[in-house]
């Protein structure tokens, strides 16, 4: 039974590719989002999956589909330094800074369509994704992207760590905070871009936001966080998937394969929560040996 | 130290336990191409993209076609999304059927993701087209063709002969079907023309919610003032200039009704017909625009659909 | 042709204007707050998490400020539960509602086949389309909403600046912050109608957010951002009646050209003044650590 659920409907290609995607996705997902956690990224990544829609809207109308992950790009790559500058007035808090921004590039993204009125389809796919028609070149634009994050991380997590941790010895060593802080934003972004096309711009903050949430509810530790965060987020790809498609052909209820990826995603928040509720609950019953209290780490 | 990870060891255990059965694959499974076999000679497996073509799909092939349908009534083909049945069914299917003129900006995609290689059965040849509004998404003209039932009979003869084609066994049935849905289409189509031509001359003029009436005005020989939305894309925001002036467009030609469609909301036909001083034609006796009912309702079949259309438009303007 | 003829001389405009003014002044009202305890996110989050209710209000037919404001609420006690929670980083909680509530939305909308135009106005909103029962919705809220700051709106101030004076002098601040997220929750709601779900965070934010950066003192800073909504709402809808463009948003990209230029050119906190003083400004008090 449990085989007809998670396996079957992988049978055919196109449920095959849209696998991977939301594997890959997942995954990179998992891995930028502790990144956002500790640096409280949060809204910044809300705020870009809003900004790049104006993005998507010019590239669409220069270059058709294709166009549409550039002009995500370059709108993303343009927001991430804008809010890094804009940063720097600190009588602007930061969150009213990104509220501001996001609403703004929103606003003129919505101004473009109202104007045009040729591509209610495609805007919609490109809010809510469009995981089913992944073609083997856009996974394969997954997979760079999540490459090239992967590259940027092994080279500058410590750094980022660091920044996080302890942003005055950072700029003691001579770390520039500002590029290090632009450099995370961009990274951010590009997950953002390359999971445009798959779960859409508006689902895309559940990826980079929930796994580390649910991880850092079962641990403090980096060393599980970080793993648990990846794993996460590809199990609910998969989970979220397969319960789109059962649900569909089994019960002829059309459920959004990016929203049950989402919703996967929190239902794992959710048993993380159980969980580490549990522990506690068990712990103040003293049915576990735990040292004194008072030793655990911070992050 | 096991007392750390043991919420994670939990949640963890749990998963892979959950996995691990799932993987072990206990139980039989329900392969997806199995459904509908096994009860005589095998159906033709027809997709059917609008729920017009689909209409005509069922009266052409009858019960010898396992037919799935995939925009449901009252969904705008623009907002639509395949869902995995759909592409799952475009992949194991047969024929697909679609109304043409670039109305299923979907259907390519869908096709080529499900790895679709059989025929596809465009509606739409040999039916004279009207130009589009000028917009991008009309660049093949409008695709409304439905709207005139001159139109439906070549549609359906069109479904009929691919039908044939693919099913060479069950042709001389689809022709038979054929001919006889055409007696019917001749039939609604005089006594459409024989109520229209009865409303006074100066009174046949149509105010909708969007350009989707144009064969059926043309047909019948109305005059169109002006739509709420004016263009195709049924989700265009309107602004205050569009609103005034097509309130200004009603006040002057004197229509005395206005009417709205069943897929599209009614606030927006409401607050100019309240502007303009005219009935507003909505809710229950809506017009049926870019798809048919839902099952039951006054317009679930096309001939029904046209009924209704009609009775609405001349109870309106008279 | 309508540049000849004069604006608003319709009802329906009228009505919009209406509306715009009240949203807009509202949000004023209720943006100083959210400013100055770094509500924003708090606030997009309501926006995204009311999804649902709307979602459900539609397919049961009941009223859609009805189900928003439902949800609304259950979000409000969502977020505040989880943030007393061990283990919970503020932010990070809020987007698992965000998540939360937008995915269920958007899985509730798609079961029912298909993206209906209704709920698509309640993302980007359709002011021109508001009628009496929105009006006096909204009127209703800012009533509350006014009556509400008149009783605790210095204590709430008090709380965004030091909260540990406030409970020293035995104020419930739990139940005050409730409170507070709970009238930008009403607010959220009132505004979408207007501009929309995705834009109204803008409304609330960026009218106080220019406020911020031309004064210290709260009664002036408030009186410049409700007036300074009552204007995007008007301005933008002018704006739309000429130029054929989106009302919702026109009116918050006034909102957001307004703090742009005082961004750069308000006399000590805008760019222009920060330079001139030689990048010396002084943080203001205003500022909360």
């Amino acid at each position: 039974m449990l085989h007809r659920l998670l396996v079957e409907p992988f049978a055919l290609p196109f449920m095959q590719r849209a696998l991977i995607e939301a594997l890959l996705l997942g995954a990179l997902g998992g891995m930028v989002s502790v990144f956002v956690l500790l640096r409280r990224l949060a809204f910044v990544s809300d705020a870009l999956t809003h900004t790049v829609f104006p993005g998507v809207v010019l590239g669409y109308l220069v270059a058709q589909t294709r166009g549409i992950v550039w002009g995500a790009l370059l709108f993303a790559v343009l927001s991430a330094v804008l809010l890094t500058v804009l940063s720097a007035n600190r009588r602007v808090t930061e969150d009213a800074t990104l509220a501001i921004l996001l609403t703004g590039f929103f606003s003129v993204g919505v101004v473009l369509v109202s104007r045009r009125t040729s591509y209610t389809a495609d805007l919609t796919g490109f809010l809510f994704g469009r995981i089913l028609f992944v073609d083997r070149r856009e996974i394969v634009e997954t997979a760079v992207v999540a490459a090239v994050v992967l590259v940027a991380l092994a080279l500058l997590g410590k750094e980022f760590l660091l920044r996080a941790f302890d942003p005055d010895g950072a700029a003691a060593l001579g770390y520039r905070i500002p590029l290090l802080d632009l450099a995370l934003n961009v990274l951010v972004a590009l997950v953002v871009v390359a999971a445009v096309k798959a779960v859409g711009t508006v689902l895309v903050i559940a990826l980079l936001v929930v796994p580390a949430a649910a991880a850092r509810l079962l641990s403090d530790r980096l060393t599980v966080i970080l793993p648990a965060a990846v794993a996460g987020g590809a199990l609910a790809g998969w989970l979220g998937l397969a319960a789109s498609y059962q649900a569909s052909v089994y019960h002829g209820l059309r459920l959004a394969s990016g929203a049950t990826v989402v919703l996967a995603l929190v239902a794992l928040y959710a048993l993380a929560f159980a969980a580490a509720a549990t522990r506690r609950g068990l712990d103040r019953l003293g049915w576990l040996n735990r040292p004194a209290p008072g030793a655990r780490a911070s992050t | 130290m096991r007392t750390r990870s043991f919420s994670l060891a939990i949640a963890g255990l749990s998963t892979a336990g959950l996995l691990g059965w799932a993987l072990a694959g206990c139980g039989p499974t329900a392969s997806p191409s199995a459904a509908g076999s096994g009860d005589g000679p095998a159906r033709v497996r027809v997709v059917a993209t609008t729920t017009q073509v689909a209409d005509f799909a069922r009266n052409i092939g009858g019960d010898r076609i396992q037919l799935t349908q995939l925009l449901k009534p009252n969904v705008d083909p623009h907002d639509y999304e395949a869902s995995p049945a759909d592409v799952q069914a475009i992949a194991l299917a047969d024929v697909v059927v679609k109304n043409g003129v670039g109305l299923e900006k979907f259907l390519d995609e869908a096709i080529s993701s499900a790895g679709f290689e059989g025929t596809v059965v465009d509606a739409s040849q040999g039916v004279p087209i009207r130009t589009g509004n000028g917009t991008d998404e009309e660049k093949a003209g409008d695709p409304h063709i439905w709207q005139n039932p001159r139109n439906a009979k070549i549609m359906a003869h069109n479904i009929a002969v691919g039908l044939s084609t693919k099913d060479p066994a069950d042709a001389a049935l689809f022709q038979r079907n054929d001919t006889a849905y055409a007696a019917k289409l001749d039939a609604l189509d005089r006594d459409i023309q024989t109520r229209i031509d009865a409303l006074p001359a100066g009174q046949r003029k149509l105010v909708t919610n969007h350009d989707a009436f144009g064969y059926y005005v043309d047909r019948y020989r109305l005059q169109f003032v002006g739509s709420i939305i004016p263009s195709f894309d049924t989700s265009a925001e309107l602004s205050g200039k569009d609103i005034t002036d097509l309130v200004a467009k009603i006040k002057a030609t004197g229509v005395k009704a206005i009417f709205s469609e069943a897929s599209l909301p009614p606030k927006t036909a409401q607050t100019i017909g309240r502007e303009a001083g005219v009935r507003v034609i909505g809710g229950e006796d809506a017009l049926y625009g870019d798809t048919l009912g839902p099952a039951g309702s006054a317009g679930d079949t096309y001939l029904k659909m046209e009924e209704h259309n009609t009775q609405t438009i001349v109870d309106g303007l008279s | 042709m309508s540049t000849a003829a004069p604006l608003f001389a319709d009802a329906f405009s009228r009505r919009a204007l209406l509306e715009a003014v009240l949203v807009g002044a509202l949000a004023g009202l209720v943006g100083v707050h959210v400013v100055l305890r770094r509500l924003a996110f708090f606030t997009q989050a309501m926006t995204h998490a009311t999804f649902p209710g709307v979602v459900l209000a539609a397919l049961l037919g009941v009223n859609l400020l009805l189900g928003t404001g439902i949800f609304g609420v259950l979000a409000v006690l969502a977020v505040a539960w989880l943030w007393s929670r061990p283990g919970a980083e503020e932010t990070s909680v809020i987007g698992v509602v965000l998540a939360a509530g937008f995915a269920l939305g958007v899985t509730l909308l798609s079961a029912q086949a298909g993206f209906t135009r209704d709920l698509s106005s309640y993302l980007v909103g359709s002011v021109l389309t508001v009628d009496r029962a929105d009006i006096l919705a909204t009127a209703g809220v800012l009533i509350v909403v006014v009556l509400v700051l008149a009783a605790v709106g210095k204590e709430l101030i008090l709380g965004a600046f030091d909260r540990g004076a406030l409970v020293a002098l035995g104020y419930p601040a739990g139940l005050l912050d409730v409170v507070l997220l709970l009238l930008i929750e009403a607010t959220v709601v009132a505004a979408v109608p207007a501009v929309g779900t995705i834009l109204s965070v803008a409304l609330i934010v960026a009218p106080a957010a220019t406020a911020r950066l031309w004064t210290d003192r709260l009664g002036r800073m408030t009186a410049i951002a409700v007036g300074l909504g009552v204007f995007a709402g008007a301005a933008g809808l002018t704006i739309s009646q000429l130029q054929n463009v989106a009302a919702g948003a026109a009116i918050v990209l006034v909102a957001c050209a307004c703090f742009a230029l005082s961004w750069l050119f308000a006399p000590r906190y805008g760019a222009l003044g920060r330079w001139r003083a030689g990048r010396a400004a002084p943080l203001s008090t205003v500022d909360a650590g």
